[in-house]
């Protein structure tokens, strides 16, 4: 009876992703804090983070529902990938596809835009006693190589709406990443105006004495020396401003990428990630489309197409691809329901993300939703089960604990399920 | 905020208003056509379907009359000669589609644009058609037999910042020798369909909002363009300069243009908080009547062409893309949200308290 | 799990009934000599050798930082260091008790313990009625039991009274404002019991819900405007029930739960008179205050929380006021006061709790007792290297908070004694010249989540590059005018480059380092780029 149970359960339904959810299972089954191995075979070292900022649409993108009613005006398109179809916006994504992992089927819970980005980029609600680290913080402290005067994570939004700082929590700020808010050049990296080189260095110098002999015989002498010796990072941070300057880039460079600030924004982090910065995130506003949705989609998806696109080309013409993941998230996805203004509103019940590069299985389509995009119905997952994911891909042990206090803290819930289908 | 160079004119609320009529439908409606001649009206958008009504009926009902897949942007009824009683629609495909309205057989299908058709319209004495599509081109057809008259292209691609672009709308002039078609980024331009040329070109660009510094979106655009009865004017519908992109919140806006000169006649602003998606001329020229929708709720404005301030501001549930009047009378008919809306245009001259009934519901 | 909880009975018991003979004061001695004599106890067991008191400066500068959130004037130093009377340090710590800068700071600190750096929304942010309330308390210094219990008890509303905006942060939330109670009046940490049954401490997931239950029926009413203001009241409902539906891991759609009635942690359950038999729910209505419930269990949380009957309250209260004196908790951290969280000190923790309670939660007269200890004095050099000594035998190193930075700059470059001179209306803004914005986003969040100093590459930078030059004022009356246009010798300027920015005098070879800078360029510009050295140096950076 058993067996026969069984196979009935496999009839009809993709091998790969049946033996994905029983591995999950294994996993939840775990100890929650016994050190689970699920981490990818071979981890990426550094982490492009693409925050669409306000919800983009899943049906626009990368889960279309043509001819449903809830569908919208956009046809789906084949990819290169047999048997998977994207939206008609992503045109040149599509001849890409098999360098990307689209996960169909998450489901989170939280349709608020405070509460879901706090949800979704620290793969935990917000608590008023604990403040989560966000995700790209704990990825860069872990990819972190503690060498060079380069910062560990690089965060460029310049928009309002996608100007959300990345919270180190608990980490505090040496943890804290380089906000490229202003301008694409961090702040305060460049000398004043009124000291010239000399003046600088000497003035520097003399702070120093001081600091030594201040040191010599305190107490608390590890934390001032570590104080003191953070000064030291601060001329090769200043002696990377030309890193900032994308106009340094080739022309052809520059082209490919558009001059939208998004692609400018792309160009920066691939110079980033070149030069070895371990996490960069881009974020790009304005996908709140509660009202116009297809036009906002036509124009937002227009763009990310060719920047995203040149993007995965450069990464992989330069060997970047294969040390890198890159994710691309959002808070939430788009309402099924179109609504009066012709648009969407807020919907964390069934969406998607993707990723690309190193870390996940390439070409890869994971989860489901149903026919008119409402719910899941496979491969379900929730932002901790989400932030697991990310965490192993790059090779980092999910249930591994910070301690806060008496209380160790694991990077992802200890409820959190790995979907191990996902990972390379 | 840039007050000073946007007229605001302080109106009162809008009034609640109840049509005479509301349709149902599922999904949004973009397309209306009447056909004076018959008294029928028909409607289309969303879902594929097209749908008939007959409007002098007691009880008028949406009947399904043809089915596609794609969108529906705009419809037409061609009137004399031997095409009289067809019916042509724009499709989200690309394809501009000849039916038989009486059976609803397909008689001729053209792929007319890359891209989505964003407006259809009869040129003159119903002749000829114009559409625009995506391909950022105007097109004019002739409607017995489809065959392509002429292509304009001028229309840029992409937006003054790099996004991509759309022409939203074509009107033809009622000699039949012009079309204008109108864009995102409040360009206007009149092609001459007799030398194939361009004739004019303006910019309306209270009708574009970019805000590089804080947003880099490229919103807005003209939503519909119409010529007056004489032909010298242009009327544009849209929405004003954008304050917040996610709601697409921003006065609802008309403009009047006299286009052989391209200078601006006259600039309607309203405070209240949507897009006008069409906009119609009174048979006199010295009414606009336009509609739309969003943030502030379904609107309906009346205006005097050189007006300041609407005559009548009118509320109603839903958000409204496109208008048709049955001609000769004074039924106004609005497509959009989840179906059609009539209203009887005598009720407004009426005193206000006679007017002021119960909102749809 | 229930023998924990019979051993955590015991020992609170002990703890505050029974003590230690050994700790108590005798009659002539007053709280400052036990807790050096339990300290000094301490390191004879422990062979611990303190660091030597600290001189006066050393005493100068922390007393002040600590006592009134910024350091001391070159003059107020001059004097200090001059006086030679023995009992100066004890009439200085009177003066500075009832300085004004001492609510303001003492404020400071409570609003960043009670609305963190980044409060939740709701308002939050403008707070100023709450924060000049709170600086009333401290200004009259009105007992601890009783300015808690009215934050916790939150009559009126947040623009005219204050208090309520502690629970408006915590706006349909009463599962986080259980946490924040606990943790800042009891200085116990429940929140894991929040998901599950705790597994080292005694706390079950039913006691969390059963203190939840008596914030559960909050919520936050808006009573009115002030200009563009909202007045929020707090208002509780005379019913509803929170539902305990098990351990968040075996969470289900659609599990409907038990209702979990009032129980005070490890405590008692609270008897609720019944609902009259006609009752129906209240609904507030916006711009009325809302009316009082029949029976509150708010109010008899107030009452069980800062009440004799509860174990926690006074050694939470006695243990935090210690830790911000002497850098470390005789608990610690302080806000986990577990069973399985020992104290050092035992014995004195129990001393402290009793005769703080037994002063009737006078602070001022708590924190004088603190200061003026032998303990508190100590130096800050030599010792083990420890940020935060275990046994108290050196004093304790901890970065200025943003409030403090800002204001002392403005105090020692002389920008503060220039901005008087110059008789225009100075800015309001507490970290002016600075934006405030930047300091806090630079300064405001000195630690990590466990304690640890953060000061990092970004802080460098804004030191280095940023705008702090603005503060390094040339004006007339400044540090920098005096040392340019002053006639008095070289050795007599670096003097006073040291007592003003260092509170103390120059060492020898700290007068030749600077000499020879000065000498090697324009003056100008050498003073000012000693005066950066000096305040963005490490010595600067830190209370020691």
């Amino acid at each position: 009876m058993a067996v026969i149970g069984r196979r009935t359960f496999l009839a009809g339904v993709p091998l790969g992703t049946t033996a994905a959810l029983l591995r999950c299972s294994r996993v939840a089954a775990a100890a929650p804090n016994a050190p689970s191995s699920v981490v990818a075979s071979s981890s990426p070292r550094q982490v492009l983070f693409i925050w669409l900022a306000g919800g983009a649409s899943q049906f626009e993108m990368w889960d279309p529902k043509p001819g449903r009613s809830t569908g919208g005006p956009f046809r789906a398109i084949d990819t290169n990938l047999p048997g998977v179809r994207i939206g008609e916006l992503m045109p040149k994504v599509s001849q890409r596809m098999d360098r990307l992992t689209v996960v169909r089927s998450l489901s989170t819970g939280i349709s608020e835009h405070g509460q879901a980005a706090d949800l979704l980029s620290t793969g935990r609600p917000k608590e008023p006693t604990v403040a989560y680290p966000e995700l790209g913080v704990t990825l860069a402290k872990e990819l972190s190589t503690g060498r060079g005067s380069l910062p560990d994570y690089v965060s460029i939004f310049r928009t309002s709406e996608g100007r959300r700082r990345a919270d180190p929590g608990f980490l505090g700020a040496a943890d804290m990443p380089v906000h490229l808010e202003r301008s694409s050049r961090p702040e305060n990296i460049e000398r004043p105006s009124d000291l010239d080189a000399a003046q600088f260095s000497a003035r520097a110098a003399l702070r120093e004495r001081f600091d030594r002999s201040f040191l010599a015989d305190r107490t608390g002498r590890t934390t001032a020396e570590q104080y003191a010796a953070a000064q030291g990072r601060v001329a090769g941070m200043m002696d990377s401003v030309p890193l900032f300057d994308v106009d340094r880039e080739p022309e052809r460079e520059q082209a490919r990428y558009g001059r939208s600030p998004f692609g400018r924004h792309c160009l920066l982090a691939r110079r980033l990630l070149e030069a070895g910065v371990p996490v960069v995130k881009v974020a790009r506003g304005f996908w709140d489309s509660h009202h116009d949705n297809f036009e906002s989609h036509r124009e937002l998806v227009t763009d990310y197409d060719r920047v995203f696109s040149a993007l995965l080309d450069d990464l992989q013409e330069r060997g970047l691809l294969e040390r890198t993941l890159v994710m691309v998230l959002s808070e939430f996805g788009r309402t099924p329901k179109i609504n009066k203004d012709v648009g969407r509103d807020h919907y964390a019940a069934a969406w998607s993300c993707a990723f690309a590069g190193a870390g996940m299985r390439r070409g890869m389509v994971y989860g489901k939703t149903d026919a008119d995009g409402a719910e899941v119905v496979e491969g379900k997952m929730n932002a901790g089960d989400l932030a697991a994911t990310i965490f192993s891909s790059v090779g980092i042990d999910p249930q591994k604990h910070y301690q806060y206090g008496v209380r160790p803290i694991p990077l992802a819930p200890e409820t959190a399920n790995v979907a191990t289908a996902l990972l390379s | 905020m840039a007050e000073a160079t946007v007229m605001k004119p302080k109106t009162p609320e809008p009034k609640p208003t109840e049509p005479r009529w509301n349709l149902p439908a599922s999904g949004t409606l973009y397309a209306l056509a009447v056909d004076g001649a018959t008294g029928c009206a028909y409607v289309g958008g969303s879902a594929g379907t097209i749908y008939a009504c007959d409007l002098n009926a007691a009880t008028p009902t949406l009947r399904p009359r043809m089915h596609d897949d794609a969108y529906v942007a705009a419809l037409e009824v061609l009137r004399d000669g031997p095409q009289s009683g067809r019916l042509v629609a724009a499709r989200y495909d690309g394809s501009l589609v000849w039916y038989d309205r009486h059976d609803g057989k397909r008689l001729r299908i053209t792929t007319a644009h890359d891209g989505w058709i964003r407006d259809l319209c009869v040129v003159g004495d119903g002749r000829r058609l114009a559409t625009v599509g995506h391909d950022m081109r105007v097109k004019v057809w002739e409607a017995a037999d489809g065959k392509l008259v002429r292509s304009f292209v001028g229309h840029a691609l992409e937006t003054p910042q790099g996004y991509v672009s759309a022409i939203y709308a074509v009107a033809g002039s009622p000699d039949g020798r012009y079309v204008a078609s109108a864009d995102r980024v409040g360009e206007v331009r009149v092609w001459d369909i007799t030398s194939g040329k361009e004739a004019a070109r303006f910019r309306a660009a209270e009708f574009y909002t970019f805000d590089g510094e804080k947003r880099d979106r490229s919103i807005g655009g003209i939503r519909r363009l119409r010529f007056s009865p004489d032909g010298k004017r242009l009327a544009l519908a849209g929405i004003g300069q954008i304050t917040n992109v996610d709601g697409f919140v921003g006065p609802s806006r008309l403009e009047v243009w006299d286009w052989q000169t391209g200078k601006r006649a006259a600039s309607l602003q309203d405070s209240h908080q949507a897009v006008l998606n069409d906009v119609l001329w009174s048979s006199d020229g010295r009414k606009l009547t336009a509609a739309g929708g969003g943030d502030g709720g379904g609107v309906l404005l009346v205006w005097d062409a050189a007006g300041k301030q609407p005559e009548q501001k009118l509320k109603f549930k839903g958000h409204a893309q496109r208008l048709a009047r049955l001609d000769g009378g004074s039924l106004l008919l609005a497509a959009g949200f989840e179906g059609v809306q009539a209203w009887d245009e005598r009720a407004w001259s009426m005193p206000a308290s006679a007017n002021a009934t119960k909102m749809a519901s | 799990m229930k023998r924990y909880e019979t051993i955590l009975r015991v020992c609170a018991t002990t703890a505050i009934f029974v003590g230690s003979f050994n700790a108590e004061a005798t009659a002539a001695e007053g709280l400052r000599d036990v807790i050096d004599r339990e300290v000094e106890a301490a390191w004879q067991r422990e062979k611990i050798t303190p660091s030597p008191p600290a001189d006066d400066a050393e005493f100068l500068r922390r007393v002040y930082l600590d006592l009134a959130g910024a350091v001391p004037d070159y003059d107020e130093t001059v004097a200090f260091l001059a006086d030679k009377d023995p009992a100066k340090r004890a009439k200085l710590i009177d003066r500075l008790l009832d300085d004004p800068r001492y609510a303001q700071h003492q404020a400071d600190v409570w609003d960043l313990l009670l609305f963190t750096r980044s409060p939740p929304g709701y308002d939050t942010d403008k707070r100023e009625h709450f924060q000049t309330w709170l600086r009333k308390q401290f200004a009259e210094n009105v007992p601890y039991d009783q300015w808690a219990g009215a934050i916790l008890r939150a009559d009126g509303n947040t623009v005219d009274d204050g208090p309520p905006m502690f629970y408006v942060q915590y706006k349909s939330k009463p599962e986080d404002a259980t946490e924040a109670i606990t943790q800042i009046f009891l200085g116990v940490q429940l929140q894991c019991a929040r998901c599950h049954d705790h597994p080292y401490e005694p706390w079950k997931q039913v006691d969390f819900y059963g203190m939840a239950a008596f914030v559960s029926r909050l919520d936050v009413v808006t009573v009115g405007k002030a200009g563009q203001m909202n007045k929020y009241a707090i208002g509780e409902r005379p019913s509803g029930d929170i539902l305990f539906t098990g351990p968040a891991k075996d969470q289900q759609p659609g599990m409907k739960g038990e209702p979990i009635g009032p129980k005070f942690l490890l405590g008692d359950a609270v008897k609720e008179p019944p609902l009259p038999k006609d009752f129906k729910e209240v609904k507030f209505t916006p711009n009325q205050p809302p009316p009082a419930p029949p029976f509150s269990r708010k109010n008899e949380l107030v009452t069980w929380v800062t009440g004799d009957s509860n174990p926690y309250f006074a050694r939470a209260a006695a243990n935090r006021v210690w830790a911000q004196y002497l850098g470390r908790g005789i608990v610690h951290p302080i806000d986990n006061m577990s069973p399985s969280n020992k104290p050092t000190h035992p014995e004195l923790l129990d001393v402290l709790a009793r005769e703080l309670a037994g002063h009737d939660y006078d602070l001022k007269w708590y924190i004088r007792e603190l200061v003026n200890s032998r303990t508190y004095q100590r130096s800050s050099r030599g010792g083990s290297g420890a940020e935060l000594p275990q046994w108290f035998e050196s004093a304790r190193t901890r970065p200025l908070s943003a409030e403090e930075l800002a204001e002392s700059w403005r105090t020692v470059t002389g920008y503060a004694a220039a901005e008087k001179l110059s008789g225009k209306k100075p800015e309001t803004s507490r970290f002016r010249p600075l934006e405030g914005g930047y300091v806090l986003r630079f300064f405001g969040k000195p630690y990590n989540g466990v304690g640890d100093f953060q000061g990092g590459l970004h802080e460098h930078l804004y030191l280095n590059n940023g705008p702090l030059g603005t503060v390094i004022s040339s004006a007339k009356g400044s540090l920098q005018d005096a040392l340019l246009t002053g006639s008095e010798s070289s050795d007599a300027k670096v003097d006073r480059l040291y007592l003003s920015l260092l509170n103390r005098p120059a060492t020898e070879s700290e007068r030749e380092k600077i000499a020879a800078y000065v000498a090697g360029g324009k003056p100008d510009e050498r003073w000012r780029e000693a005066i950066w050295a000096i305040i963005t140096s490490s010595e600067f950076r830190f209370n020691h």
